[in-house]
Parts: structure tokens; C-alpha cells; sequence
């Protein structure tokens, strides 16, 4: 599905899900698009961000990760003021 | 894990109190497909009976919220019972219907449609953002070392262009953007190109080996000869490394992807590095002690082989690549 893009709010639906019956808050960070060359690097044993930095699922990453240091700089942002 | 069981249907359908007539209509058609049979966000979660409740639960929610009467009684219990502010029921609070709504549209020959002009102004305006991509990218795949998979992906994003008129969805040719401007090169063709640069560079070195071999034979110093020689090739092959992988001088794209081309071109290329390999025997012959009978059959034996194998190579990646 992910890689069709038949649904692209899957991920957005799976939070939904997860929020509504599960007893904690999950957050939908993004997706990570498909590139044959992740394939590669899993039998070449390397690490694939570091061999392709500018591909699709790499800026991905990045994202996803912006968006974790994001919410834990935010969360403990405020565990200081309180 | 929770059931639905103890939420209101705002919280079932996860509107908000005062949420429009539209809006209820898409909760629950978003509702729907996420808990419907085939859905993939909750497969394997729910047994058939729990799917089948919870569906029954989100439909009675949107039959009470979508009719008027129901949904003022519905809200009257729940501001009862504490759940909601009286004031948020109101109905003036509660949102219309937007004016461009096909609920609204009447049948007056007099009134002028205000849509062509939206549309034009959004299309001229994607127009802008679209060329504007392109050329940054266009210039990044410039700059870039571009191969055959890189002039198919520039011709694609031609036609993409095309399609983003009609469709006016950039997200997803964004990504396809950016995954053309990431790594346009193939594993095999960054082989192909490393092989030809070894290739060249051992020319090079071959090349000067042996008219320094002639300049020293000349001037009759024969005891520099092996040492200097040595020295000479690896200072030169560094060189040669160093200059090829300078970025503005890389080789952009194989010479050909014909494999009767590469077949013409190997034996040339199998004299050389034969004739590199003798070189170095000859250069070593008399440190290493070997006597050989022949050395003519030993070149030409080494160039049958090398030539042999680095058509093999080329052909594999061309084909590869083919496919």
C-alpha cells in the first residue's frame, strides 16, 4: 500500500486507531517512501542514510527525526517551566 | 483495549460539538473506511463481532448527529448529564453550509460564475511553482553527474509537468523530485565508470613507464632504472586518480551502451593493460630470476584474457543496465 500509494492517509489512520483504543497518545511522524536501493544497503551491510543522503526515504528520515527532537526538546521545554 | 463503548458520538466520529452538517458526512465516511472489512489500519485488530459493533455504533452516531431533531435532543441529554457547555449546542454556534457549496447553487441565469477565475488563478499559480521547481532541479541534475537513467527521469518530469496541470497534485511530484535530484546513478554504471578509470589511469602509467624506461636505457642507467620506475608509476597513478575525481572532470556517462562497441574497443584496451603486465614482468625479470622461454606468447596470451574478461564485464553491466 505504501508503495502503490493506494492509501495515503494510512499512517494518519493508524493514529487515529491507536489513540482511540489503546491507553496512550501515539503521534504519526510520516512516511518513509520505498527505494530499491534500501535493499542494497541491507546486503551490502552498510548504512543506508549515509550512502544515499539525498534519496527519498533519507529525507524522510530526516523529517521524522526533526520531528522527534521537535517533541522531546517541547516536552522537556516544559517540564522545566512546570 | 477500549472500546467505544463509553463515548459520546461527537467523540466516536472525533468532530467537534458544533461541527457542520459536511463535516459529520466526512467524519463518517472517514470513520468508515477505517473500520471497514478491508481496511488496513485495522486488520487483525478486531475480531468480526467488535468490527461489526463498532460500525453499528459509528452509524447510529452519524443517523442522530446528520438529522436536525435527533442531534437537538441528542445534545439536550449530553448537556444534561454534564458533557458539553450548553453554549457550544447553540445553534447559531453551529457552522453553515460555505456559500460555494453545491447545496447553495441556484438555477439564476444572471449570476456569474465566480469559478473559472478561481481556477485560472490557481492554475497560473501552480504554473509558477511548477516551472520554478523544475529549473532548480533541472539545474541540480546539471550539476550532477547525469547518465541514461538521469535524461529519462529529466524526460519524465516533462511529461509530469503535463500531468500537474491537470491534476494540480505537487506533493507527490515533489517527491518524485527529490527522489531523481538524490542518486541518479546506478550501482552498476558507477562500476562501469570506476573500471574505466582504473583502466585509463593504468594506460597512463603504462605510457610513461615506458618512456622513461627508454630515457634512462638512452642516457645508460640501468641501476635507476627498476626504482625510479616504481616510484614514477605510483606518483602517476595517484595523480591520475586525483585529477578524475575532481568534480567538473569526472567522466559524465559511459562511452557507449552498445556491447558491439565495447567489443571493438576491449582489445585495444586488453593490449595496453597486457602490455602494462609485461612491462612489469620485464621490469621485475631479472630481480625475480625467472627465465621465460617466450615473452611475445606471453603477451599476447595475457591480452587474450584480460580482453576476454573486460568484455565480459561490460557486457554483463550493459546488460543489466538494459534490463
Amino acid at each position: 500500500v505504501f508503495r502503490k500509494n493506494l492509501d495515503p492517509k494510512l499512517g494518519e489512520k493508524i493514529e487515529t486507531v491507536c489513540n482511540q483504543h489503546f491507553y496512550s497518545n501515539f503521534q504519526f511522524l510520516g512516511n518513509i517512501s520505498y527505494d530499491e536501493k534500501i535493499y542494497d544497503t541491507v546486503l551490502l551491510k552498510k548504512l543506508f542514510i549515509l550512502k544515499y543522503p539525498f534519496t527519498a526515504p533519507s529525507i524522510d528520515l530526516k523529517k521524522i527525526a526533526d520531528e522527534i527532537t521537535k517533541v522531546t526538546k517541547s516536552a522537556s521545554l516544559t517540564s522545566q517551566i512546570s | 483495549m477500549k472500546s467505544l463503548d463509553g463515548l459520546n458520538y461527537y467523540e466516536i466520529l472525533q468532530i467537534p460539538v458544533c461541527a457542520s452538517f459536511i463535516e459529520i458526512k466526512r467524519a463518517y465516511r472517514y470513520a468508515l473506511s477505517i473500520y471497514s472489512e478491508d481496511s488496513l489500519a485495522t486488520y487483525t485488530l478486531f475480531s468480526n463481532d467488535e468490527r461489526d459493533n463498532i460500525l453499528k455504533g459509528i452509524e447510529k452516531a452519524f443517523l442522530t448527529l446528520i438529522d436536525e431533531n435527533k442531534r437537538a435532543v441528542y445534545d439536550k441529554g449530553l448537556v444534561e448529564t454534564g458533557q458539553i457547555n450548553e453554549l457550544i449546542t447553540r445553534k447559531d454556534q453551529k457552522k453553515t453550509i460555505p456559500f460555494f457549496h453545491t447545496d447553495n447553487f441556484v438555477n439564476d441565469e444572471n449570476l456569474t460564475d465566480p469559478i473559472p477565475d478561481v481556477c485560472s488563478n490557481v492554475r497560473s499559480a501552480y504554473r509558477q511553482e511548477i516551472i520554478q521547481t523544475i529549473d532548480k532541479y533541472r539545474k541540480k541534475i546539471k550539476n550532477q553527474r547525469i547518465d541514461r537513467q538521469g535524461i529519462k527521469n529529466l524526460l519524465k518530469l516533462l511529461k509530469m509537468r503535463e500531468k500537474v496541470y491537470e491534476s494540480g497534485n505537487l506533493s507527490e511530484i515533489e517527491q518524485e523530485l527529490l527522489t531523481m535530484s538524490g542518486d541518479i546513478e546506478e550501482p552498476s554504471l558507477r562500476m562501469q565508470r570506476n573500471v574505466s578509470i582504473v583502466i585509463f589511469s593504468y594506460t597512463l602509467i603504462a605510457l610513461t613507464s615506458f618512456i622513461f624506461l627508454n630515457i634512462t636505457d638512452a642516457i645508460m642507467l640501468h641501476s635507476f632504472n627498476i626504482p625510479y620506475t616504481v616510484l614514477l608509476m605510483g606518483l602517476v597513478g595517484c595523480l591520475v586518480r586525483m585529477y578524475l575525481q575532481l568534480p567538473n572532470i569526472r567522466i559524465r556517462q559511459p562511452l557507449s551502451y552498445n556491447p558491439i562497441v565495447w567489443f571493438i574497443i576491449s582489445p585495444p584496451i586488453a593490449v595496453i593493460m597486457a602490455g602494462i603486465f609485461f612491462g612489469i614482468v620485464k621490469i621485475f625479470l631479472p630481480l625475480i630470476q625467472v627465465d621465460l622461454y617466450d615473452e611475445a606468447w606471453l603477451f599476447w596470451v595475457q591480452a587474450l584474457v584480460v580482453g576476454f574478461v573486460n568484455w565480459v564485464y561490460f557486457f554483463s553491466n550493459i546488460s543489466k543496465d538494459r534490463s
